[in-house]
């Protein structure tokens, strides 16, 4: 199309739409002004790029608490496809070398059939799921993605390293309430005989953990020695301390106060012996047992273990700190209560201050197990965001 | 000093078993005085209706009992 002999529109100048013309041409009166003849290219690489835009209609998958790995449609008989897991554990170092989940397909596909491949789940994912869902059910909070995985991680290391077996109960404290740091990892119901925590008097609950106010502040466990498996030989029990409480108090125990028959189970991260100590009292009658050497605090993991009748373990962060010959007698029959000390007449005892920020109970670990478990613990809260060394 | 809110007998016993919030229980104790109490978390949590009433208790000074030694069997 020329105007007036020459090769371009001259600017000022446009073409109208009549219904008589019907030489119009809308890609020509889509040209800018001073535009010259078959100049208009510049909507060619304009439609290329807009047709060229991939239709991805399938939005990057983004991280939840409950990754199920999928896989969708047919596969290109032409091409090889890749499958990429939708689950991510990212940020969260498995000390103990768990392999990080990953759903991988090799070769080409059969053209005339669909693969329907099976993914491989690591052990405890099921759990970590189970549990999230319960925390976010019961209104917990700050369960992101990176939380999500970090979660899923740390169960899968204690499940690869056995860890769960007579583990009767682990709180990791997550959600920032009590109807969320109230279950057991374990297993998440609200009921009793799941060992799920009733908080009682002064608490705070937060992202960091659960802290009683050392005047009240108690949780029940429903756990009893007596009357759930335990023996004798074996018994561990231990709190990843997120502050460093005053000497004398308990962050967690169980045990009576009757003269000649305190057969009590009770954690003491740090008593004045007269250097700051940790020290038990292990189903033991009228005796308790001091670690013998000083601590420069409480914080992290505190535990105590037995996996024989002679001697108790004593632990700071997966250090056995003293091994005293410590028999014990008998089981206790009462409960185990965290933030103080049960009794048997109902009045618990030694409230404290200690903010808890994974509590676990279990049939008794072996040095080798704590270190493991303390490892996987540390990691976990590192992976958080509220490690405290 | 710690404070906490002195309740009377009546009182103590309309808020055992009781929720003051989701899943969190009234836990009266006795202090050195043999006066029952709650803490002011109990008093700042609350939002039973039931119990509003907690959050206008004065509060005191609170004086613990005295712990048995370690090892504990007194």
């Amino acid at each position: 199309m020329k105007w007036n002999g020459r090769n371009y529109r001259p600017a000022g100048q446009y073409i109208r739409h009549s219904k008589n013309n019907k030489d119009f041409n809308f890609e020509d009166a889509l040209k800018p002004l001073g535009e010259k003849e078959n100049k208009g290219n510049i909507w060619v690489p304009v439609k290329q790029v807009i047709m060229n835009v991939p239709q991805d209609t399938t939005p990057a998958p983004t991280p939840s608490f409950t990754p199920t790995p999928t896989q969708s449609g047919t596969p290109n008989p032409t091409a090889t496809p890749t499958n990429t897991p939708t689950q991510t554990q990212s940020g969260t170092p498995n000390i103990t070398s768990t392999p990080t989940q990953t759903i991988t397909q090799t070769g080409t596909p059969n053209p005339t059939s669909t693969p329907t491949p099976t993914p491989t789940q690591l052990p405890g994912t099921a759990e970590a799921r189970a549990y999230l869902s319960a925390v976010v059910s019961a209104g917990g909070t700050g369960i992101t993605a990176p939380v999500s995985a970090a979660t899923i991680t740390m169960f899968n290391s204690i499940y690869s390293n056995g860890l769960n077996t007579n583990m009767l109960a682990m709180y990791p404290f997550l959600g920032g309430t009590a109807a969320s740091h109230k279950f057991n990892g374990m297993n998440p119901l609200d009921t009793d005989g799941a060992y799920r925590l009733t908080f009682a008097g002064g608490w705070t609950h937060s992202a960091s953990g659960a802290t009683p106010n050392g005047t009240n502040g108690v949780a029940e466990t429903y756990v009893n020695p007596s009357v759930t498996s335990f023996t004798l030989s074996g018994g561990s029990m231990g709190v990843y301390c997120g502050t460093n409480g005053p000497s004398g108090a308990v962050m967690g125990g169980i045990g009576d106060s009757g003269g000649g028959s305190g057969d009590g189970w009770v954690l003491y991260p740090g008593l004045n012996n007269p250097g700051l100590q940790e020290a038990c009292f292990f189903w033991k009658s009228d005796a308790g047992a001091f670690n013998g050497s000083t601590m420069a605090d409480t914080l992290g993991l505190m535990s105590i273990s037995r996996t024989g009748t002679t001697n108790v373990n004593m632990y700071r962060r997966g250090t056995l700190l003293a091994s005293p010959a410590f028999a014990s007698n008998s089981l206790t029959n009462f409960t185990l209560a965290l933030g103080a000390r049960n009794t048997k007449n109902g009045t618990p005892l030694e409230y404290s201050t200690y903010r808890q920020q994974f509590t676990y109970i279990h049939r008794g670990l072996t040095p080798t197990q704590m270190t493991t478990l303390d490892s996987i613990i540390q990691t976990y809260q590192t992976s958080l965001g509220r490690n405290v060394y | 000093m710690i404070q906490v809110a002195p309740l009377t007998t009546l009182q103590k016993d309309e808020l055992l078993g009781q929720l003051y919030t989701t899943d969190s229980y009234f836990n009266p104790i006795q202090d050195c005085n043999d006066v029952w109490i709650i803490s002011t978390e109990e008093q700042e949590f609350c939002d039973n209706p039931h119990f509003i009433w907690v959050k206008e208790l004065s509060l005191i000074d609170y004086c613990p009992k005295p712990q048995p030694p370690f090892p504990p069997i007194g």
